[in-house]
């Protein structure tokens, strides 16, 4: 049976989380644009940085490129309009119900239709404290705020749940570990908790202390350095902190791997989505499912990109002298536009609402209009064919670089990263040995080129890391996702239609992905800040007493 | 839609450029240097062909040409085409040969380009070019993303322009005796012969004494 999306949602108030991430302000942006009669939405942001809640979507509708339409649309009064439609909670994801104010709570009930939950910590390998904290108890937190608000829930989770999982992975709640062993969601819980508080113990623990200074002083030692009690426990220290991160980070990683996942962040909203289904069978849920969200095809607007995404990295290393990358090309790249995800949100939003939902959604794009690792390569490496053609800062790019465009599939190859790294380390190692006799000048110069060489090294180890990270997709492993559930609701609104097939992957990638990257995600591997609106367009969402505004409005 | 038309051979009477100069671009901007170097080697070993079988059979020379693309994907002909024309094509236009479509656009032909080399090359130059009703030239056969390296029939080349022209005569009511054809080449011969006022520009060796022997117009302007 057909619906509207912007019909059902008309009228309906929806709590969303994860509003700064780069889903979700286009989540935002969508919700307030193409139904546009939403009843009311309410976010769920935290405090950060000494700015409330309030201040940081203040500062975000004033310099995200994200808001463009909403402000072209209402021009000076789009603080006004927000203000009627828009309500800032300050919340945390980690705590009971989302971290609300009973009394919001309590005033929100058997109003609330939806709860929508974007947020999540997209980091592949983070301190497992905070993926759990975002990936697990965030999804349980909203859940049991959907049930205390009468609402339904639609959690946004990942294609790659799916773990070492190959072949084509269904769309359904996945009932085993990747591993293949039986899933137990709780025991998995209660165990990572076992784990966790058994390593938090060990690093309080005197025995960890005694190590490291002994480690501490050991190292003096062998370097001759003199017995100073002070500067021990100084080394002590900053080997203790950095063994503690590096601790929490393997402990994610081991238990990932162990289980079937190939990190940290696909193992912890694997097990989030399996505690919703253990949990809470009573609410009425659906489980959203990207592959890899990628730059909008044309909402907000053509190319708008955020981050360090999947492509990044990658089409990055392709702009370098870099020309060999690990993968086999004939390997899916489910590549997704984040307008194509978003909207595929709203119908499932949509569904939900109306109860015709099924339990889980997948947009990807492998089954229905499969663009292959080899082919992305290609164009990734057309297009900075022609960009370096135009716009090569020196005639090397523009006339070397420029023609150098192949990339091949191979580790071994003379120009993979590692080879180059290690050649770098041995010339920058040459230059500082230059022998005693030489000029002063040389070596002078020839220790700042080998200073170069070093920074040079580090964005490359910086970049090949992030790379890594994908190996398991690229390279290991050759999934593809079933991605029809969401063409099972016949919308009437053609444009949120979920239709991957409708991609032209190379008008996508050259007029669209790739300027997009270069404008918004290439700044950021350099080292530089990502461009904002310029000039800022300042709205005010609440008077001068922000925050007690925002809750009034919401008892009112 | 007029009932006659005017037909032009795009190769020497609107660009100064051939199909061999595309094959060839196209070859030297492969993937990797060992395939860039056995590409242009395959363009080179055809190109005597042109020089052989310039005045008989350019459609086999064609074929043996484009073969040298075959393997090549879908993305990188479409965008090397695309720089090939903007690099090459474009500045070659003959603006004379411009003015030629443009006159028979007001005398009420309908306007026919004709040539060896791709659509991806040939469609954008009737697009600079504006009002041409037709293009028609070879084709790429692409299966899977990929080149075959082979042209989709019928291959354009031959003297099958001539044919082509008259089943399209017959089929749309097309009086070819008050229609014009501008060609180039030797193997225009025949399409020139097939109407009403034949045009011989620039022309080789071949087409010229033809031309001249037939009475035909003949005309010359810088390339």
């Amino acid at each position: 049976m057909s619906f509207s999306v912007a019909e059902t949602l008309a009228g309906r108030e929806v709590v969303l989380t994860g509003a700064t991430g780069f889903v979700g302000k286009v989540v935002l942006v969508a919700l307030l644009t193409k139904p546009p009669q939403i009843g009311a939405i309410h976010l769920v942001l935290r405090a950060k940085g000494g700015a409330s809640p309030l201040a940081r979507l203040e500062q975000l509708v004033a310099t995200s490129p994200a808001f463009l339409p909403l402000h072209e649309q209402h021009g000076d009064g789009l603080g006004a309009w927000l203000r009627d439609r828009v309500f800032v909670h300050d919340g945390d994801l980690g705590r009971p119900l989302l971290g609300l104010d009973p009394c919001d709570v309590a005033a929100l009930r058997g109003r609330v239709a939806l709860v929508l939950n974007c947020a999540a910590l997209v980091d592949f390998e983070p301190d497992v404290r905070l993926a759990v904290e975002s990936n697990i108890a965030g999804p349980l937190n909203a859940a049991a705020l959907a049930r205390e608000l009468g609402a339904r829930l639609l959690h946004v989770s990942t294609c790659f749940v799916a773990g070492r999982r190959d072949g084509r992975i269904a769309e359904a709640p996945h009932e085993r570990l990747p591993n293949g062993a039986a899933l137990d969601a709780e025991g998995e819980l209660a165990d990572l908790e076992r784990a966790m508080a058994e390593l938090a113990a060990f690093h309080r623990s005197a025995e960890l202390d005694r190590e490291l200074v002994d480690a501490a002083r050991l190292q003096r030692h062998a370097r001759g350095q003199a017995d100073d009690e002070a500067a021990v426990a100084r080394a002590a220290a900053r080997a203790k902190e950095s063994r503690i991160t590096d601790d929490w980070k393997q402990l994610g990683v081991r238990r990932a791997d162990e289980r079937g996942w190939p990190n940290t962040y696909t193992y912890s909203k694997g097990i989030g989505e399996a505690l919703l289904r253990a949990r809470f069978a009573d609410v009425p849920t659906a489980v959203f499912r990207p592959a890899v969200v990628e730059s909008a095809a044309s909402f907000p607007f053509p190319g708008w990109n955020e981050g360090f995404n999947t492509c990044g990295p990658l089409a990055y290393l392709i702009g370098t002298w870099f020309k060999a990358l690990p993968g086999r090309p004939q390997n899916p790249f489910d590549v997704v536009p984040v307008d194509h995800v978003v909207f595929g949100l709203l119908v499932a939003a949509a569904a939900v609402i109306r109860g015709e939902h099924r339990p889980v959604y997948q947009a990807a794009s492998s089954e229905r209009n499969r663009l292959t690792l080899g082919r992305a390569n290609e164009l990734t490496v057309l297009g900075q064919r022609a960009w370096l053609r135009e716009h090569g800062e020196s005639f090397v790019d523009r006339f070397v670089r420029s023609r150098a465009d192949t990339t091949l599939f191979d580790d071994t190859h003379p120009l993979s990263v590692d080879s180059v790294d290690a050649l770098l380390a041995r010339t920058a190692d040459a230059l500082r040995a230059l022998p005693e006799r030489s000029p002063d000048e040389w070596k002078r110069s020839a220790k700042k080129r080998a200073l170069e060489l070093d920074r040079t090294r580090r964005s490359l180890r910086r970049v090949a890391l992030m790379v890594d990270a994908f190996v398991p997709f690229t390279r290991d492993l050759r999934q593809s996702f079933i991605a029809d559930a969401l063409s099972s609701h016949d919308v009437e609104e053609a444009e949120l239609a979920w239709r991957p097939e409708s991609i032209d992957w190379r008008r996508y990638w050259l007029e669209v992905h790739l300027p997009g990257m270069r404008r918004w995600c290439f700044p950021l591997i350099d080292g530089d800040e990502a461009p904002t609106l310029d000039p800022p367009r300042p709205v005010q969402l609440g008077a001068d007493e922000a925050a007690s505004q925002a809750a009034q409005r919401v008892g009112a | 839609m007029p009932n006659t038309v005017a037909i032009f051979r795009v190769e020497g009477t609107l660009v100064r450029r051939g199909a061999l100069a595309a094959a060839a671009y196209m070859a030297a901007n492969g993937q990797g240097l060992r395939e860039r170097a056995l590409r242009v080697g395959h363009v080179a070993v055809a190109a005597p062909l042109f020089a052989l079988l310039g005045q008989n059979d350019r459609a086999l020379a064609n074929r043996v040409t484009w073969a040298a693309l075959r393997g090549m994907s879908d993305d990188r002909l479409h965008v090397l085409a695309d720089e090939f024309y903007r690099l090459h094509v474009e500045p070659s236009i003959l603006q004379s040969g411009v003015e030629l479509v443009q006159k028979a656009r007001r005398d009420g032909h309908r306007v026919v380009l004709l040539s060896d080399s791709v659509d991806r090359i040939v469609e954008p130059l009737a697009a600079h070019i504006r009002r041409v009703d037709t293009v028609v030239c070879n084709r790429l056969e692409v299966r899977d993303g990929e080149a075959t390296g082979r042209l989709v029939e019928p291959v354009v080349g031959g003297h099958g322009g001539a044919r082509w022209l008259q089943e399209l005569a017959a089929r749309e009511d097309i009086d070819l005796s008050r229609s014009v054809a501008y060609g180039s080449h030797g193997p225009d011969l025949l399409l020139l012969a097939a109407v009403g006022k034949p045009c011989a520009v620039n022309a080789d060796y071949t087409l010229r004494r033809a031309a001249t022997d037939a009475g035909w117009a003949l005309l010359d302007y810088p390339a």
